[in-house]
């Protein structure tokens, strides 16, 4: 990590000079790595599939992101304190949060039967196998959905490239893909987006009492039919596939931009018997999605996958952690920032976020609003 | 649709996984400058402040930053009236159908018996791609 810079610094100067190409290359690859985890664990919200991919997927192919899901600086302090107020857990390691890799095994499961506990505290951890397996399923013949619910053929274009190179698939699907959007739903865009949340809400009551009454009156008689001769062969299909079993039974396009990912033995057998995995729960999530779609176009309801409050959390761990781990070593420069008397044992909140100062350069406001406390 | 917002939605459906032992779900819904933000946990849990806390916030950065008026934020007390599981293993289903309901605004009339019912539902819906 030494370069020529560092060369003629005191041994101080040139440890933190150390710390802080890593803590700006760590932070670096958070900020884009949490970036595209909000972004992409918001599901079924673009048409062209702009949120519906797995954070592992995003991950893995370093899918554009736009900075609108990234939280401010400002929201990052805030949650900072109520991070605080907990301990993190010993075994979250900086390291590992901000640079791990996906790691083999299948979506992790809840409850303590679902087993395939993710390292590091964190749950729900993105998975090799959801972001493999979707691009294979997908040039073997899927066909690859533009959205949720209008497959174009505008998009196939790109299925026979995911393998050879995701992330020019990545680039280039939204000149695909922005064309593609109906003029049903660009109508519901500029309605919607054209509203004060006022009538936000009372056009949420209006779809409501308009649009989808019956639906509701309907929605438990409905659940609770009987099935039909084909439902019950899918279901008696089901319920002996092993509950650890990788082979895929069927796809669903809610992988970025409608990229199908299947569903494994695994998924279908926890919802017969067990404890639901991610696969299940963000495919239901997908199809939830897709129904509000058909019965209730106006509305906009936002479903999140089962990623995103995960990864939410590890965001304000990982930026406590990052300032935890700065402040320890910035007492070397008062002047900067004084955060001596801020240990990593004490976790207490720092009374300001020195290391993002610093970054960005206004370290010595950082060192004055110190003062001034003082 | 294209929500380019976060804000640009009347509901926001989330999905917890906590610790992988239990699911729950967060439902944040906007209603005449007023959020409210409802936890639903079919385990009667007391609401997992930690998470909520931190959505709460998360919220209310992005509203200040895309400058949308929200007079009030209403974190609502764990419901009691809601389904409840009677078994360690119902969370997730009992989860997706909250989900389910909520969407549409629906009460939640089921009950734990339903759940069977409701598992082989999950499984012909997610098998057809398509929730009837």
């Amino acid at each position: 990590m030494f370069d020529e810079a560092a060369r003629d610094l005191t041994p101080n100067d040139a440890y933190m000079a150390i710390d802080e190409k890593v803590i700006i290359i760590l932070s670096w690859l958070l900020k884009r790595k949490i970036r595209v985890l909000l972004k992409r664990s918001s599901m079924g919200v673009d048409v062209c599939g702009e949120s519906k991919a797995s954070p592992d997927e995003a991950l893995m192919y370093g899918l554009p992101v736009d900075d609108s899901w990234l939280p401010s600086e400002s929201s990052a302090r805030a949650t900072l304190y109520l991070a605080n107020r907990q301990s993190p857990p010993a075994h979250y390691d900086l390291i590992e949060l901000v640079a791990s890799t996906p790691h083999p095994g299948t979506s992790t499961g809840a409850c303590p039967a679902a087993g395939d506990r993710p390292r590091g505290g964190l749950h729900s951890h993105p998975t090799a196998r959801s972001s493999a397996r979707p691009l294979n399923a997908a040039s073997a013949g899927s066909s690859v959905a533009c959205g949720a619910a209008d497959a174009s053929s505008d998009c196939d274009d790109n299925a026979e490239d995911e393998d050879e190179d995701a992330t020019s698939y990545a680039a280039d699907m939204p000149s695909y893909c922005d064309d593609n959007a109906n003029d049903e739903d660009e109508d519901a865009i500029s309605y919607v987006h054209s509203l004060e949340p006022t009538a936000l809400a009372e056009s949420a009551a209006l779809v409501s009492a308009s649009g989808s009454t019956s639906y509701v009156e309907s929605l438990l008689p409905n659940l609770r039919r009987a099935f039909t001769e084909s439902e019950n062969k899918v279901v008696n299909m089901v319920s002996s596939l092993p509950d650890e079993g990788q082979d895929v039974v069927s796809t669903l396009p809610f992988g970025y931009k409608g990229t199908n990912i299947p569903l494994v033995q695994r998924d279908y057998a926890r919802m017969a018997n067990g404890c639901l995995v991610d696969g299940s729960v963000n495919a239901y999530m997908f199809l939830l999605k897709k129904r509000e779609q058909r019965i209730s176009p106006l509305k906009k309801t936002l479903f999140f996958d089962s990623y995103f409050i995960g990864m939410l959390f590890a965001m304000v761990s990982v930026i406590l952690l990052r300032a935890t781990y700065s402040c320890d070593r910035y007492h070397f420069f008062p002047a900067i920032c004084v955060c001596g008397a801020h240990t990593r044992s004490a976790l207490s909140p720092p009374p300001f976020f020195c290391p993002l100062k610093k970054q960005t350069g206004s370290g010595a406001e950082c060192g004055e609003d110190e003062r001034n406390k003082t | 649709m294209n929500v380019k917002k976060i804000f640009d939605v009347h509901k926001i459906i989330i999905p917890i996984n906590t610790d992988n032992t239990h699911w729950t779900l967060a439902v944040v819904s906007f209603s005449n400058e007023e959020m409210r933000i409802e936890y639903l946990d079919s385990l009667a849990g007391n609401g997992q402040n930690d998470l909520v806390d931190i959505l709460v916030h998360f919220l209310k950065e992005e509203a200040d930053r895309l400058k949308f008026t929200i007079k009030t934020w209403v974190v609502l007390p764990p419901r009691n009236d809601i389904p409840r599981q009677v078994n360690g293993l119902d969370c997730g289903v009992f989860m997706c159908y909250f989900a389910n309901f909520m969407s549409v605004d629906a009460p939640l009339t089921f009950t734990a018996e339903d759940i069977p019912h409701f598992r082989r539902r999950m499984i012909t819906d997610v098998y057809n791609g398509h929730i009837a």
